[in-house]
């Protein structure tokens, strides 16, 4: 007796759309399990959750990086509106809503899944389920260290092992760019160099003569972790003053800091990272996962998104993917389905359903079914359930019936 | 990615594949020679780099998917597909153009970029055939070219002759191809070269490994295009 599709031609069943899935048991339970280790993390820190509404009216804000990628809908009124494309959009719409008048600075976190269109036929899931934490209303360095701390630390309660974060500054390239002598143009190929991840065509832009040599090798350097402290002192002290030069300092204090955290040999400096989301206007970051061929997080600054009476506001933050993060989890915990199947026999049902009862309020999982058909059939789907013990309840009380051989229960993760 | 310390290179079957080999040779890579027509597929346990054979327009969804660490493929894919994957180094090899081109009837044996705006399309607008649809979109819209885009999967330089298009935009090497079907280069939208191309995440978390690699192919390229010249001058 297994599940099996019904066989109803004048039925369809609906079909799941590309970039969607449905989450089975373990897999949901995974997430779950994850997902309550990050907000584990998160509340530890003192993030409280909120949750946005899945639905925007102005998901365009910015400078249109959402464009073609949004799941557009019509409201009643035939109103536009999408889904949510990303968790900090709808952040800075609670800021100026519902979290209008706390005080400062504001710790929130989110666990929500997002929606982003994309290629056909390139295995890309269209909804991701992200974890992301936000601090308003802080804008020194300690605030930037604290979410990249945040977001590492949490990386760990949720059992990932191996990973990088790499931090960037969005005012050291554009600060640089806009020192004397870098053209409009340069600077524009410059962007969308970086942009592309393009090294070739930025190496052309960057040592064909039309730009200085210290942004060449500022640059380029794409992939350097460079963690080391002196490295990132002279880095203040080659650049020209101004925005460049500002920006390295704001780095400096933020690596510092992270030293501190115990995150030293986990975060490095890397001017490569600009993340391309338009809002972003300070430190921003990226975290890279061994196993998982995109980054698994980043996020950062976003002053001016978030207003307070009109002024902006500082505010920074970060998101996860937790459903790229599922395949490299280790230590998932996994526990067995049930710890008992309570099997009733003629009619002794209130009895045993007060005996599962107690047993669920000492935390063991229990199912409870009256004992339908051959003993030893149930027992088979039984050790495929991946139920741990048995218990048959009759006339002469209850006892315990072994549902499968040791192996059989190794085999199926149950311990 | 791949396993920890082991390093994955995806080439690219057909044209690249011949000078891509002999330049990973010349960085001290053997582990290409192995491959051919049947093994796609080859491993240098010593070295522990493994290269595996792909289609050209597979080889980005390979080092995307991080099923790769790193790729060789030509400009004209990337152009195409606009993957998120690192570009690292124009390797000089393979060195070709991506142009419009048109028959000689049409566009005559002076034909220069201008004479896109001119070429005869029967009143619905110039059909481009083309391996490349999206360059080509691109490219008419840049030049404000009313036009189709028809996409075929190969052999495009005999779509104006069958009368299945007015212009292609192809690549050309040698330009014996158009010649012999009766066609002529209207304009150059890209010079093309193949690329060294690597998944963002193994480029970080793999740097020490890759660094020397892409240093190695880095000068074997310059030494090519030095050769090069020589032989030119």
């Amino acid at each position: 007796m297994v599940l099996a599709r019904a066989d109803t031609p004048d039925l369809p069943l609906a079909s799941l759309p590309e970039g969607f899935r449905d989450y089975a048991p373990g897999l949901a339970e995974a997430k779950r399990r994850v997902e309550d280790r990050l907000l584990g993390e998160f509340r530890a820190w003192g993030y409280r959750e909120v949750l946005p509404a899945t639905l925007e009216t102005r998901p365009d804000v910015g400078d249109g990086q959402w464009d073609g990628r949004l799941f557009r809908v019509v409201g009643g009124g035939g109103q536009n509106l999408a889904l949510r494309p990303d968790l900090t959009l709808a952040v800075a719409r609670m800021a100026g809503g519902s979290l209008a008048g706390w005080p400062l600075p504001v710790r929130i976190c989110i666990l929500a899944n997002v929606f982003r269109d994309a290629p056909a036929h390139r295995g890309r899931a269209r909804e991701v389920f992200q974890a992301g934490a936000e601090l308003i209303g802080a804008g020194e360095p300690w605030a930037d260290a604290e979410v990249i701390a945040l977001a590492a630390s949490s990386l760990r309660a949720a059992g990932v092992r191996r990973f990088r974060v790499g931090v960037g500054h969005v005012g050291l390239v554009s600060g640089a760019l806009e020192a004397e002598g870098v053209s409009r143009a340069v600077r524009e190929e410059v962007w969308r160099a970086l942009r592309r991840g393009d090294l070739v065509a930025l190496d052309r832009v960057l040592t064909g003569g039309a730009a200085p040599s210290w942004l060449a090798d500022l640059l380029l350097g794409a992939g350097r972790f460079r963690s080391d402290p002196a490295w990132i002192g002279g880095l203040v002290d080659r650049l020209p003053p101004g925005r460049a030069r500002a920006a390295a300092a704001d780095l400096k204090a933020v690596v510092e800091l992270l030293g501190g955290w115990g995150l030293g040999g986990q975060v490095a400096v890397d001017p490569g990272v600009t993340r391309d989301l338009g809002y972003y206007s300070g430190p921003v970051f990226e975290i890279y996962a061994e196993g998982v061929p995109t980054p698994v997080g980043g996020g950062g600054r976003y002053d001016g998104l978030v207003a307070l009476d009109g002024r902006p506001l500082p505010a920074t933050g970060f998101a996860l993917g937790v459903t790229e993060l599922l395949p490299v989890v280790e230590d998932n915990g996994a526990a067995p389905a049930l710890d008992y199947l309570v099997l009733v026999e003629g009619g002794r049902h209130a009895t045993a359903a007060r005996l599962a009862q107690s047993l669920r309020r000492r935390g063991f999982r229990v199912a409870l079914e009256p004992l339908v058909g051959a003993l030893e059939e149930r027992l088979e789907r039984a050790s495929a359930q991946g139920v741990r013990r048995v218990l048959v309840y009759g006339t002469g009380g209850y006892r315990e019936v072994t549902p499968a051989s040791a192996e059989r229960a190794a085999a199926w993760g149950i311990h | 990615m791949t396993g920890n310390d082991w390093v994955t290179v995806a080439l690219p079957k057909g044209r690249l594949l011949e000078p891509t080999e002999a330049l990973l040779a010349r960085a001290g890579l053997e582990v290409a020679a192995g491959l051919g027509d049947r093994t796609m597929l080859a491993e240098d346990p010593a070295r522990r780099v493994r290269a595996v054979l792909a289609r050209p327009a597979d080889v980005p969804t390979y080092v995307e998917e991080g099923a790769a660490d790193l790729g060789v493929v030509g400009k004209d894919v990337l152009m195409e597909q606009e993957p998120a994957i690192l570009e690292v180094l124009d390797l000089g090899v393979g060195a070709c153009r991506m142009v419009l081109a048109a028959p000689l009837a049409t566009a005559g044996e002076k034909a220069s970029p201008d004479t896109a705006r001119w070429l005869p399309s029967a009143g619905r607008g110039l059909r481009v055939a083309t391996c490349y649809p999206r360059v080509t979109e691109a490219y008419l819209r840049r030049r404000g070219l009313p036009g189709a885009v028809i996409r075929l999967s190969g052999n495009v330089e005999l779509a104006p002759r069958a009368g299945l298009a007015d212009a292609v935009v192809d690549l050309v090497a040698t330009g014996r191809t158009l010649a012999a079907n009766g066609l002529v280069e209207v304009e150059e939208i890209a010079a093309v070269t193949a690329r060294l191309v690597a998944n963002p995440v193994s480029f970080r978390l793999k740097h020490g490994r890759l660094a020397p690699l892409v240093q190695a192919l880095r000068q074997a390229a310059a030494a090519g295009r030095k050769e090069k010249r020589r032989a030119l001058a």
